[in-house]
């Protein structure tokens, strides 16, 4: 068998990661990379579309809203191209989750506040479809999803302080 | 001791990280100033005016006072928003129960609102609906009562509706809502501050604005008397 013999050469100490790991990581990188190109699309066409939808969370001051709308579109297709592209793994992994955060613990605020508003997640017109706590289940499974991956990380692109003596 | 190799690797994430803030800076940069319409980076708050988008602002309807079906609005929903509203035109008269010239618009539209009624071509189109600007619900109900007010009023105790508005405004404000190329009720089509004390000038007025065409707002002053 193809795993076995690789595991064997890892087990000589020759370091070498098996290859279904190596693909697995390329796969799911290119997966999460095209999620947030698709996200950041329509944002990019239409910034004021959007900065009416992050207004609409009522959580940045007014002078911020533009910026954010200006810049957080870019900020994941930048993230998104890296990440297919395997450009800064470590960083371009962590940006993509902490996004994701910040974007899921808005969606709270506004579920919990009560606010029947659209999500401009996906789609920057604030009279799309309103966001329900469905929109945070999807979220948080593309969340676990970039958060499963850093093990594969850990093993494929591991920090040399943390390698064994 | 950080070793010189974990030194390397955290310096080169830094890269990554001010490469990627960088390039998402300069390809939102250009790509705004290649627009049509470049977006402002900074939007300082300003008081609403004739072409602007009413913001989203989810009412409470349990706080308000007066006849809600009036409005349309949908029922048992608890929170609603202007765009509920069913109307072409609403009048939004921002007040206060104790600042004189309120009470001067207050009596006039008091009478604007029964001469909508009666006219069987406008009733149902144009809608009135107040704020009061730190007033109670007790001050506002008597407010409403003294001045024989058939529209509903919002109590606004902590005047959140400046904020919304625009800071800084002077009642009484009135901002004349239509619907927008999508239909919706929140399109500011004109605005006016002060007291208009004829009846007849604002029946006038809100006219003209009803019968602009959808997506024009006005900006000349429509509320000057007729001699």
């Amino acid at each position: 068998m193809e795993t076995g013999k690789h595991l064997t050469i890892t087990n000589k100490g020759t370091q070498k990661p098996p290859g279904w790991m190596v693909w697995l990581w390329r796969i799911l990188r290119i997966i999460l990379g095209t999620i947030f190109i698709y996200a950041s699309a329509e944002k990019i066409i239409n910034p004021d579309q959007f900065a009416y939808a992050i207004s609409n969370y009522k959580l940045l001051p007014g002078e911020l809203i533009n910026f954010f709308a200006l810049f957080l579109p870019w900020m994941e297709a930048v993230v998104g191209i890296f990440l297919i592209f395997g450009l800064f793994e470590w960083v371009s992994l962590t940006i993509f989750n902490v996004l994701m955060i910040v974007f899921m613990a808005a969606i709270t605020i506004s579920l919990a506040r009560g606010l029947n508003i659209s999500c401009g997640c996906f789609t920057s017109d604030p009279n799309a479809e309103k966001m329900t706590w469905l929109t945070l289940l999807r979220d948080s499974s593309i969340l676990i999803l970039s958060l499963a991956v850093y093990p594969l990380l850990f093993r494929l692109r591991r920090p040399p302080f943390l390698k064994k003596q | 001791m950080i070793s010189l190799e974990a030194k390397k690797w955290i310096i080169h994430q830094l890269y990554g990280l001010i490469i990627i803030s960088l390039l998402s800076i300069f390809l939102a940069l250009s790509s705004n100033s290649l627009r049509k319409e470049p977006v402002p980076w900074i939007d300082k708050p300003h008081i609403l005016k004739a072409g602007d988008s009413f913001p989203y602002v989810p009412l409470p309807t349990t706080k308000m006072s007066g006849d809600l079906t009036y409005l349309g609005l949908p029922q048992n929903k608890e929170m609603v928003t202007i765009e509920d509203i069913q109307a072409d035109l609403l009048v939004l008269e921002v007040l206060n129960a104790f600042c004189f010239p309120c009470q001067t618009q207050a009596l006039s539209l008091s009478k604007v609102y029964k001469m909508i009624e009666k006219n069987p071509e406008l009733k149902g189109k144009i809608k009135i609906l107040g704020v009061a600007l730190g007033n109670t619900k007790e001050v506002v109900e008597g407010f409403m009562k003294d001045y024989e007010l058939g529209f509903p009023v919002i109590p606004d105790p902590t005047a959140r509706g400046e904020k919304i508005i625009g800071p800084g405004i002077h009642t009484p404000f009135s901002l004349f809502i239509k619907r927008d190329a999508q239909g919706k009720l929140r399109f500011v089509a004109a605005t006016h501050n002060g007291a208009i004390d004829d009846p007849q000038t604002v029946f006038r007025g809100l006219v003209a604005i009803l019968k602009l065409k959808p997506g024009i707002a006005n900006t000349e002053n429509l509320f000057e008397k007729v001699k």
